[in-house]
């Protein structure tokens, strides 16, 4: 009896702690069932797929989108984002408009996780510009930021994990690869910090290497945190006092990829964590013990995920061996497996669908599957498009998994950041213009029979009656006419907005001017923007004066030869801002490259902070007048149309191909 | 069934030998060694001794179907290698890399094939290996049935009725055991097939050529499709994309049987590569050609070729797999491979 009580109060305070705030960590809750539960809102959700700022960018193997957070913002549904477009995006779902976005000068890799900073809700994240972000949810407003390693020539870039928030602090893991150090003297950190001031509690070394996300629970009322690194060390550690104290370690066998999840309603709770060499580890949170171990068919690569179904713990996993498992947490029987079209990378996510238990994974076939959690049954599936990179390449990083926010009518609706370039919105009920198309068995039957049809009636005959030349002349027709897209020119400018600077200017990188000069910093997107063409940029001043565009190279963000990214720099004598034209204009003029250079390196002191045109923002998050008349700077772009890259010359060939096989066969 | 679906899961997640693709250009996923296995067993043909051609080819074929299908993740399917390519020639410019990785690989088949011959189909092509190695279970009665004119048999009606039953039932339970997607489009080059084959029982002689153009049809519809963005699942997709398709494996598994009643079916009638490698070949240096005053019109050449490009000496060019077996097999050395590199003596 007293066992039993001891039980449901330690699962009571375990739950209570981690209720306090929307998404404290990376899937959600310590059970990672990536689930945001809410009212009913005052506005439905619809299908929406957001594409960021309307082109893609990435780096091959990673994420192009990392997992997304979702929390209740005002009553308002919201998601938050990042990914390979180094920007945080919060998504008002309901209006399906951004409602805010930030700027980081570094990738973000892993998901943000929402907190309550005085009531309001604050959004957390990492990346890789060694910094930690703290905005609030509602207004996309500046809480903190923290650099957590300083700069030097040899560290590389930074991985920072998706942070914990327990017990009211905040709990992130970072590496970054020193190639000063030895690869035995590599750090890899865990941070404890104030959620409300980022001020720095304490930090450790866990690791000579890369750290997944942190997890934690509390554990006979002293808080727990759970650490894995990459090359599948476990470490848990009791961090209740002032300073942390390791308390067990376990060896995996093989590389681990995510964090583990927890059975919270045991005592002592139970940690659940997949390695790359296929099994999936049942370990006592308490004292480290395994308590049993299953193999799948291949590795896990990402989160395990834990719900009650029909009043029994169920742990569910994606393998790459094409299947998802539920498996009892008790005894580790395998309840259901069921085989998918490709790999399952991502984390289950857990929810209630029309009553019915549910998990939804994402696989390499390229689709969403949403299982019965109680039988493996497939419910509905959607085609989330194929990977931007040219090859599937697996196994490198934690690719975004899906989370829903289910409200208490029953809709549940999926949000997934695809590595097709979208974040997409799928309402789980209704039509759905990504629902696998041919779903229904008669579709199925009825496309045979008119594919016999079609066959019998038209093909045949026509093969006993008609030169094939001519069906192959029509057909060549409509591939070239079906081809016929126009080419264009795509620029997009982002108006140099406060973040922007503020990044610039927090993180050491703007020039300082010469005397009674300003500067002005911008970010462009050009996605069809050559390399060779960057020299001939050239900005306009108001006051009519052409100057060279000063680019800041290692910001510029490239693919294969192409710019995808451009930040740059107006240097300028204040007089020139002022003239008579109210923008400042960027020319894309070929052929002047003589004028303008590069800047490869700058450095800032904060002393000139005052010939700035915009500066830090004033204390208490507000910002003074003169960044809110920066923001609103209009800045326009003038490219020629030569500059745009036509991809339909490649026709020309092909149509000397076509036109040398028709002539073939006409025989002329 | 539960158990076969298991099997079949497991046998696509285990198709490859290796985890990932092998890398062979730093930053990107392009498998050099994809390149090099294709042109070098593209060369093995003119290489090798003509006294144990055939033994070779057999190795070359075998040795395709295991880089092919069990070692690298380029795509070498029949339809996925016309996608592919039309989608490297959009890159150029763009991702350059990407477009190498695309174009490679039917770049280096066409250009093979201008030059050595279609080679790539005799020699190297997984698909059409395993039919033909499938095929010599039969192969006495292919022999019988071709000297016999392919008149109607009740062992070719039974088969391809097993066949078409095996197709539906099939088709009947994926129908209700799984999501059936608009890729999954090889299900209707399948349904083809097995109508071809039902067609074939009695009118063989007459519809044999006539049906041959078919694979003109087919390699406009896939590469219209490739043109507008539809994309069409090969029937053999499974075998080189490591995924796990049903609708692939039932289609492989057609082909394979249908191989039975004809041999090389699917190369003979809906091949679309198969129509673009005979056009590419027509500007080889080396085909093969057959000295009238030698050829005794004994049908010996008639027997070996799998694929009746051969009728009594005389080669049908735009057929020919280049598989050589009509040279070797001639008693009198009538069928010949002309190389117009070589100086004439």
């Amino acid at each position: 009896m007293r066992s039993c009580l001891l039980t449901l109060f330690f699962a009571v305070s375990a739950l209570h702690a981690a209720s306090n705030d929307p998404w404290p960590g990376q899937r959600g809750n310590a059970q990672g069932q990536a689930a945001c539960r809410t009212d009913a809102p005052n506005q439905p959700v619809g299908e929406w797929h957001f594409r960021g700022k309307r082109d893609i960018r990435y780096q091959q193997g990673l994420a192009v989108w990392a997992s997304p957070a979702l929390a209740v913002v005002e009553g308002k549904p919201m998601a938050f984002i990042g990914g390979c477009d180094q920007t945080m995006h919060a998504l008002d779902l309901a209006t399906q408009k951004q409602a805010w976005y930030k700027i980081c000068n570094g990738i973000i890799a892993d998901a943000p996780v929402v907190g309550l900073v005085e009531e309001r809700p604050v959004v957390y994240w990492g990346s890789a510009d060694r910094t930690l972000y703290a905005h609030f949810a509602e207004t996309g407003e500046r809480l903190w930021t923290r650099e957590l390693i300083p700069p030097s020539n040899t560290l590389g870039e930074m991985q920072i994990s998706a942070p914990l928030l327990l017990d009211h602090v905040l709990y992130v893991t970072c590496f970054a690869y020193d190639k000063a150090l030895a690869r035995n003297d590599q750090k890899g950190w865990l941070y404890a910090l104030d959620p409300e001031t980022g001020a720095l509690k304490w930090k450790i070394v866990v690791n000579q290497g890369p750290l997944n996300a942190p997890a934690g629970c509390q554990i006979d009322g002293l808080n727990y945190v759970f650490v894995t690194a990459r090359k599948g060390l476990l470490q848990a550690f009791n961090v209740s006092g002032d300073i942390p104290l390791r308390r067990w370690t376990f060896q995996m066998p093989h590389e681990v990829m995510g964090a583990p999840a927890l059975e919270v309603q045991g005592n002592p709770p139970t940690l659940f964590l997949g390695s790359k060499f296929g099994d999936l580890m049942a370990i006592d949170a308490k004292t480290g013990v395994r308590r049993w171990h299953r193999m799948t068919g291949s590795w896990i690569d990402n989160n395990a995920c834990v719900a009650s179904v029909d009043g029994r713990n169920v742990v569910f996993v994606g393998s790459h061996d094409y299947c998802v498992y539920a498996l009892d947490t008790q005894t580790g029987d395998v309840l259901w497996k069921r085989p998918l079209g490709g790999e399952v990378y991502s984390a289950p996510c857990f929810f209630h669908f029309q009553k019915q238990p549910a998990v939804a994974v994402a696989s390499l076939d390229n689709h969403i599957t949403v299982i019965n959690a109680r039988t493996g049954t497939v419910i509905a599936s959607f085609f989330t498009g194929e990977p931007v990179w040219d090859k599937v390449s697996k196994g490198e990083t934690l690719w975004g998994s899906p989370v829903v926010l289910e409200d208490e009518t029953g809709a549940s609706i999926i949000l997934h950041g695809s590595y097709s370039g979208y974040v997409f919105t799928l309402p789980l009920a209704g039509t759905n213009s990504l629902r696998t198309e041919v779903q229904d068995t008669r579709v199925l039957w009825l496309g045979l029979g008119i594919c016999f049809v079609l066959f019998t009636c038209v093909i045949l005959p026509a093969l006993w009656f008609w030169p094939i030349r001519s069906m192959q002349m029509l057909l060549l027709l409509l591939a070239v006419t079906s081809s016929a897209r126009a080419g264009e020119v795509r620029f997009s400018l982002t108006p140099a907005t406060p973040e922007l600077f503020d990044t610039y200017s927090g993180n050491a990188r703007t020039p300082p001017p010469p005397a009674g000069c300003l500067v002005m910093v911008g970010r462009m997107d050009a996605p069809d923007f050559s390399i060779d063409h960057i020299n001939q940029l050239t900005a306009v001043l108001p006051s009519g004066k052409i100057i060279p565009l000063q680019i800041d190279e290692k910001r510029t963000l490239r693919e294969f030869g192409k710019i995808i990214s451009l930040d740059f720099y107006i240097t300028a004598p204040e007089s020139e801002f002022s003239g008579t034209g109210s923008e400042v204009v960027l020319r894309w003029v070929p052929n002047i490259s003589a004028d303008n250079h590069r800047l490869a390196d700058f450095s800032f002191d904060p002393a000139q902070a005052d010939r700035f045109r915009i500066l830090s923002p004033l204390p208490g998050g507000t910002m003074g007048e003169r960044e809110e008349a920066f923001a609103t700077a209009a800045i326009q772009v003038i490219a020629d149309n030569k500059a745009g890259y036509i991809p339909l010359w490649y026709l020309l060939p092909m149509g000397l191909i076509f036109l040398l096989l028709g002539i073939q066969k006409l025989k002329l | 069934m539960h158990l076969l679906e298991s099997w079949l899961s497991y046998l696509s997640s285990h198709i490859k030998w290796v985890d990932q693709a092998l890398n062979g250009m730093e930053g990107s996923y392009f498998e050099l060694l994809t390149v090099l296995s294709l042109a070098l067993l593209a060369v093995i043909p003119v290489v090798v001794p003509e006294k144990r051609r055939q033994l070779f080819r057999r190795i070359n074929q075998i040795f395709g179907i295991i880089i092919f299908v069990f070692i690298v993740y380029t795509c070498l399917g029949v339809f996925g290698m016309i996608n592919n390519f039309f989608r490297g020639l959009g890159e150029i410019g763009h991702e350059n890399i990407i477009a190498l990785y695309f174009c490679s690989v039917p770049a280096t088949v066409l250009i093979t094939s201008m030059i050595f011959g279609p080679t790539f189909c005799g020699w190297i092509c997984p698909t059409g290996a395993i039919q033909e190695f499938i095929g010599l279970v039969c192969g006495k009665w292919h022999v019988q049935r071709k000297r016999d004119g392919y008149r109607f048999s009740w062992n070719y009606l039974a088969l391809t009725l097993g066949i078409a039953t095996l197709f539906l039932a099939w088709i009947a339970w994926l129908s209700v055991t799984r999501l059936f997607f608009v890729e999954d489009a090889s299900l209707y080059w399948t349904e083809i097939l097995v109508l071809i084959l039902l067609l074939l029982a009695w009118r063989m002689k007459e519809w044999d050529g006539k049906l041959r153009r078919l694979r003109v049809l087919s390699f406009w519809v896939v590469t219209v499709a490739a043109f507008v963005g539809i994309r069409i699942t090969s029937p053999v997709h499974f075998g080189f994309s490591k995924v796990y398709d049903p609708a692939s494996i039932l289609a492989t598994v057609i082909v394979i049987l249908a191989s039975l009643a004809i041999p090389r079916v699917w190369c003979r009638y809906l091949c679309p590569w198969r129509e673009a490698l005979a056009w590419a070949s027509k500007f080889s240096v080396r085909r093969l050609e057959t000295d009238a005053s030698k050829c005794l019109g004994c049908g010996g050449c008639d027997d070996v070729c799998s694929v009746d490009a051969v009728a009594k000496g005389e080669i049908n060019q735009r057929e020919c797999h280049f598989c050589m077996k009509c040279v070797d097999a001639c008693p009198h050395q009538a069928i010949q491979v002309r190389d117009q590199w070589k100086a004439e003596r």
